[in-house]
């Protein structure tokens, strides 16, 4: 059952990662397609599989972890649109990580744990 | 952000030069995170939550739009997404705190519309705000 589980969350993971950011292609303007970059495509999926094969309480928790997350994606957004003008989309996004897991793993610890 | 009209329209146009290979790599990307994601959740559940918010589509995204279109139109990109990351942080604790309060499955449903509601919101809320403050030029005067 988990590993049918893990299988589910990746495939619809991947999928809904294509959909959302093929909608971003199909927008005008980029600041406009740029929402959907930062849309909850992996959370949905992960989170309605965690429902049905392990119970709210598993999603409640996986969620309140996202919360950490995700304001660790309000600084890698921040810290992307900066370092990408400056070192190209590929160095940009690849030091921006270290934005991201910092402030998620400061969040998770102080507040969430 | 760019000067060009802030109105959100459809650009099918968008989709050209874009291979199969392009979706793959994101189809990987979105996969491996979720993977990952779902085998940290088996033993730390919490550290794996916070994965769920890992930036999968930005990157991936960035590089096709700077091979497109440069890298302006890429940071322009990942400027919008600052305003979809504040709605992805509501998703959390909309579902955070809704899953005990109204049942799971409506907590997803109403935390989804709560990314898009402020999503929307803030984006409208900044373009009003960056037409309202940019000057435009003054027309000559007659004569």
């Amino acid at each position: 059952m988990q590993l049918i589980a893990l299988g589910v969350k990746t495939l619809i993971g991947g999928t809904l990662v294509v959909a959302l950011s093929a909608i971003g292609d199909c927008v005008k303007p980029k600041a406009f397609a740029g929402l959907f970059a930062a849309a909850p495509s992996v959370a949905v999926a992960s989170l309605a599989v965690t429902v049905l094969t392990s119970g709210p309480s598993t999603a409640a928790v996986s969620s309140r972890g996202m919360i950490a997350g995700a304001a660790g994606m309000v600084a890698y957004c921040i810290a992307t649109s900066a370092l990408v003008k400056r070192f190209g989309a590929v160095a940009g996004s690849a030091l921006a990580y270290v934005f991201w897991l910092v402030p998620s793993l400061l969040v998770c610890w102080l507040f969430i744990r | 952000m760019s000067a060009q009209s802030p109105i959100p329209r459809l650009n099918l146009d968008g989709l050209n030069g874009k291979r199969p290979k392009d979706y793959l790599v994101r189809f990987a990307f979105g996969a491996s995170i979720s993977l990952i994601a779902a085998l940290i959740s088996l033993k730390f559940q919490l550290f794996g939550g916070m994965f769920l918010a890992f930036p999968a589509v930005l990157p991936a995204s960035l590089t096709l739009i700077e091979r497109d279109l440069g890298k302006e139109e890429a940071g322009i990109d990942a400027e919008g997404a600052i305003i979809g990351a504040i709605g992805l942080l509501t998703f959390a604790v909309v579902a955070a705190f809704g899953i005990k309060a109204i049942g799971a499955i409506p907590a997803l449903v109403v935390a989804a519309a709560a990314w898009l509601v402020v999503s929307l919101g803030i984006y409208t809320l900044v373009m009003t705000w960056r037409a309202a403050t940019t000057k435009r030029p003054r027309k000559a005067a007659p004569g």
